[in-house]
């Protein structure tokens, strides 16, 4: 109670508040000079300057298309190619629930995918062109601790583990043809573990989770000397691989999209192509591995300027998050607090649920309400030219609306710990209700509605699951740090994975300790006033 | 003038009350759970009756027959709570403020109170004693037309508690504002109420001086309440400056007790607790005490401790608390002569407010003579 201690308190008080000011000026600084920026592209689709295409591409093209596509814009000064790479059947099913619309370029690992878009109408079926082959290769952890030595080995009890493809996605249907043909099907049927695309698969068997995987032999290439390689299947014990390219038939950018399918079929294209593993359809194919030399690799120059977008990104969505959970979490939290109606705390739960529920099934939810697909985002793309998914904008939606329970849970405690004699005692002094919530509730409740804010601003950059469903991966549109960690997993970039991982763990921390100071500091006060 | 006629149930408690009071300081006295503070707060609007009503000035605040039901900021009723409602993000000054009012009134209000320099420190940075009359000036600040407190010594330390009491009596004869002041402390009650209404299970059992009702109580809860000390009312019969003793005739039985503001020939109430009086089996020689009379054990309670009864010969009647273990060596039943030994300082006084004795300004004096009659 002595002068010193109430100066020291104050003085740390000044520094929360001060720090929470800084925090939320750099953030709407960058918010402000990145958002002008995106605003202008979105709005002018056609005009030549500074295109952004979207090209969604299997995950087993990562490495290729990425080559390829900085190739093409050198050559095309003015179109800059946004890649989107995820197992087949998942892009299949993000252009459906979406209405064909988001993305420019589709290329898949198998025919049946773009037969479905073809029939569904997205895609039309004079532009489609084969652009590909490949083949599946049998790969082990470097040291092959089950010692297989060939596909039949795989009937052996040591194999405990097969790392797969799920069974939908074209590097999982010829892996489990193979499979069926040399009749391990049955033996193997409890050892799968199934992943959500080829690159997943690669990574387990690269980090030695697993005892074997099947892949592409292009993706063993990349990575070499990572793993080993056993066996490369024969091309009858599975159907062709071919790999189909085509232009979406509502892409805003047809002129830049066809472009880009030329160029993929070009000479240039071919040779990245080749020395990448991939032979054009209709040449020899290829039966053992080809070399390694993949071409340029990244550097730790692209890979801090990659992290940086990521970064950027994150803060732009949690921002923007932040900026209507926070008035809005405090608006609720304060009504919860505040009026005592029939069905309180019904609505306080079912408010509460997007905190609760997987974050996959909120995504999934935000997807049926919001995707181009529903009532909601339809009006949005025809009158506003909105568009939620698959956008940043849907990210920031996603994590706002994760986030906003926690802001409300963490108002409506504040208020409710504010000391209630306070508020009656400022009804005796003749202030009205609206009155002592502005200068005596709202000013007492401010520390735990800092801490809120803080909470639900990490808890938006953190998110994943249903940022990830409504608004994809898609590299420096909506490939956030969380979603950029995973990328950078997948394909085995430790590098751009570690650095990433470092900074949302320093941030982490950093919340949980300015969030802990806060409430001991609301506690101290309050108890010295209660003496 | 307040009339209050009101009946609230709150499960099994019911509340049914109904008294008028027009000036000086009403004590709603009783133990915890008599609804005294219940009472306090309907009439300040902090809650509702199931029905009756309230009028001030013949302004109805609460009528459950025509639905009238004045807001709490309507009442213009000021609002004293038990533990210091300063709002802790505030400055004294700021709290001040907040209340409205002329900057004049704030300035005269803080010299008078004496508190000129904490009025920029925050609440977590007072005492209780000092954070209370900061809360007193923000409510006058208003103009009350009355003043609700509810135990608001309960923050307050022993020693400022007695200086706080004075000067809230002192402000009661300023001002004039009707005071209702609720307690359960008898000297409390004795040091600044004009009047006493006794409460218990939500009900007005006594009501009248303080006087009356802790003399001779109607009620056993309130006998035990203020059982809890030996009220004597004597007159006045010499005073020993240099020994601090003034000695009384207090129903013809001479005590000697810390010296005292009253002149003499005049009458004087103090109390002392049944825990400081000793009995002997006869007559003591060698003691310090220098009280020592005789009397007649009338009856003994049985309680977690035994309280035994004792009629002076001389007619006044005091209680004594014993141990069981006393009591059977002793021997002390009803019948019994015992004498009685009691040391000056084990008594109080009961009324130091109502003195008139020296400068005609009672806030601004520090009292010190009450410093001297405290128990060391």
């Amino acid at each position: 109670m002595t002068r010193t201690r109430q100066n020291v308190t104050a003085d740390k008080g000044h520094e929360i508040q001060r720090f929470a000011k800084v925090l939320k000026l750099t953030t709407c600084m960058i918010l402000i000079t990145t958002l002008t920026g995106s605003a202008n592209d979105a709005r002018a689709p056609t005009a030549e300057k500074h295109i952004k295409i979207t090209v969604s591409a299997a995950a087993s093209l990562n490495d290729v298309f990425t080559e390829i596509g900085r190739r093409f814009e050198e050559t095309h000064p003015g179109v800059v190619v946004q890649f989107n790479f995820l197992g087949s059947n998942h892009l299949q099913r993000q252009i459906e629930g979406n209405d064909g619309v988001g993305v420019d370029v589709f290329a898949c690992a198998a025919e049946a995918p773009m037969d479905a878009l073809v029939a569904g109408g997205f895609v039309r079926p004079e532009d489609r062109r084969l652009f590909a082959g490949n083949r599946i290769a049998l790969v082990v952890p470097v040291g092959n601790p089950a010692r297989i030595t060939s596909f039949a080995d795989l009937a052996d009890p040591r194999v405990q583990t097969l790392a797969i493809s799920g069974e939908r996605v074209p590097a999982g249907i010829y892996a489990r043809q193979v499979l069926e043909k040399l009749n391990l099907t049955q033996t193997l049927s409890n050892k799968l573990v199934n992943t959500a695309h080829v690159r997943q698969a690669l990574a387990y068997v690269i980090q030695g989770e697993v005892s074997a995987g099947l892949v592409y032999a292009t993706d063993a290439a990349q990575v070499a000397d990572a793993l080993q390689l056993v066996e490369i299947a024969d091309t009858i014990w599975h159907d062709p691989i071919r790999y189909p390219i085509a232009m979406l038939d509502r892409s805003p950018h047809p002129d830049a999209a066809w472009k880009f399918v030329d160029f993929v079929m070009s000479n240039i294209a071919t040779e990245i192509l080749e020395r990448h593993g991939f032979r054009r359809p209709g040449r020899a194919t290829l039966s053992k591995l080809p070399s390694i030399n993949t071409g340029e690799k990244l550097d730790n120059s692209d890979r801090l300027h990659k992290a940086w977008i990521a970064l950027k990104l994150s803060l732009l969505a949690a921002t923007g998050a932040l900026m209507v959970v926070f008035p809005l979490g405090t608006l609720v939290g304060a009504i919860l607090a505040k009026c005592n109606f029939r069905g309180r705390e019904l609505l306080d739960s079912v408010l509460t649920l997007p905190m609760v529920l997987p974050p996959t099934v909120t995504g999934y939810y935000l997807m049926i309400m919001l995707g181009s697909r529903s009532w909601v985002g339809r009006t949005l793309e025809d009158i506003l030219g909105i568009h939620v998914s698959l956008s940043l904008l849907g990210a920031g939606i996603a994590s706002g609306v994760i986030a906003f329970p926690l802001m409300m849970k963490s108002a409506r405690t504040a208020f409710e710990s504010v000391n209630h004699e306070l508020e009656l005692a400022s009804y005796t002094l003749g202030k009205g209700r609206i009155t002592t919530l502005l200068r005596i509730t709202l000013p007492l409740a401010k520390n735990g509605l800092v801490g809120g804010a803080i909470l639900s601003f990490a808890r938006a950059i953190g998110e994943f699951g249903a940022t990830f469903m409504l608004a994809g991966m898609i590299e420096g549109r909506t490939m956030t740090m969380p979603s950029a960690i995973f990328n950078a997993f997948t394909n085995h970039d430790d590098a751009t994975a570690q650095i990433l991982v470092l900074v949302l763990t320093i941030f982490s921390i950093g919340v949980i300790y300015l969030t802990n100071r806060l409430n001991s500091r609301t506690m101290d006060r309050q108890d010295e006033a209660e003496l | 003038m307040l009339q209050v006629a009101i009946q609230k149930q709150v499960g099994a408690f019911k509340l049914d009350v109904a008294f008028q009071h027009e000036g000086g300081t009403l004590i709603l006295f009783g133990p915890s759970g008599s609804g005294k503070t219940t009472t306090l707060r309907n009439i300040a609007g902090l809650d509702r009756p199931t029905s009756g009503h309230i009028t001030f000035d013949g302004e109805a605040l609460y009528d459950r027959s025509k639905r009238i039901n004045m807001r709490v900021q309507q009442r213009r009723l000021g609002f004293i709570f038990q533990q210091p409602s300063l709002f802790p993000h505030m400055t004294a000054r700021e709290n001040i403020a907040y209340a409205g009012g002329k900057t004049s009134d704030a300035e005269r209000w803080i010299e008078l109170f004496g508190v000129q320099h904490i009025v920029d420190q925050h609440p977590n940075q007072m005492s209780g004693g000092e954070q209370q009359r900061i809360t007193i000036i923000r409510a006058l600040m208003r103009q009350p037309r009355c003043l609700l407190m509810d135990e608001p010594m309960s923050a307050v330390d022993a020693g400022t508690r007695h200086l706080l009491l004075h000067e809230l009596h002192a402000l009661q004869r300023e001002t004039k504002i009707p005071m209702i002041y609720v307690t359960h402390n008898v000297s409390e009650a004795y040091r600044i109420g004009d009047r006493v209404i006794v409460m218990e299970g939500g009900r007005i059992v006594q009501d009248g001086l303080p006087i009356e009702v802790f003399h001779t109580p109607t009620s056993a809860a309130i006998a035990s309440l203020s059982g809890t000390e030996n009220i004597i009312t004597g007159r006045v019969l010499s005073h020993n400056a240099e020994d601090h003793t003034t000695t009384i005739d207090a129903q013809g039985a001479t005590l000697h007790v810390p010296l005292c503001h009253e002149k003499i020939g005049k009458s004087t109430t103090l109390a002392v607790r049944p825990e400081d009086i000793l009995l002997a089996t006869g007559e003591v020689s060698g003691t310090s005490a220098r009280n020592q009379v005789a009397g007649r054990v009338v009856k003994v309670r049985y309680d977690t401790f035994p309280t035994v009864l004792v009629a002076l010969d001389t007619g006044l009647s005091l209680r004594a608390k014993l141990t069981h273990q006393s009591v059977k060596f002793l021997k002390i039943e009803p019948g019994r002569r015992v004498y009685l030994l009691m040391k000056t300082w084990a008594f109080h006084p009961l009324d130091a407010g109502r003195s008139h004795h020296h400068t005609p300004d009672p806030l601004k004096d520090t009292p010190t003579n009450d410093n001297a009659m405290r128990r060391p």
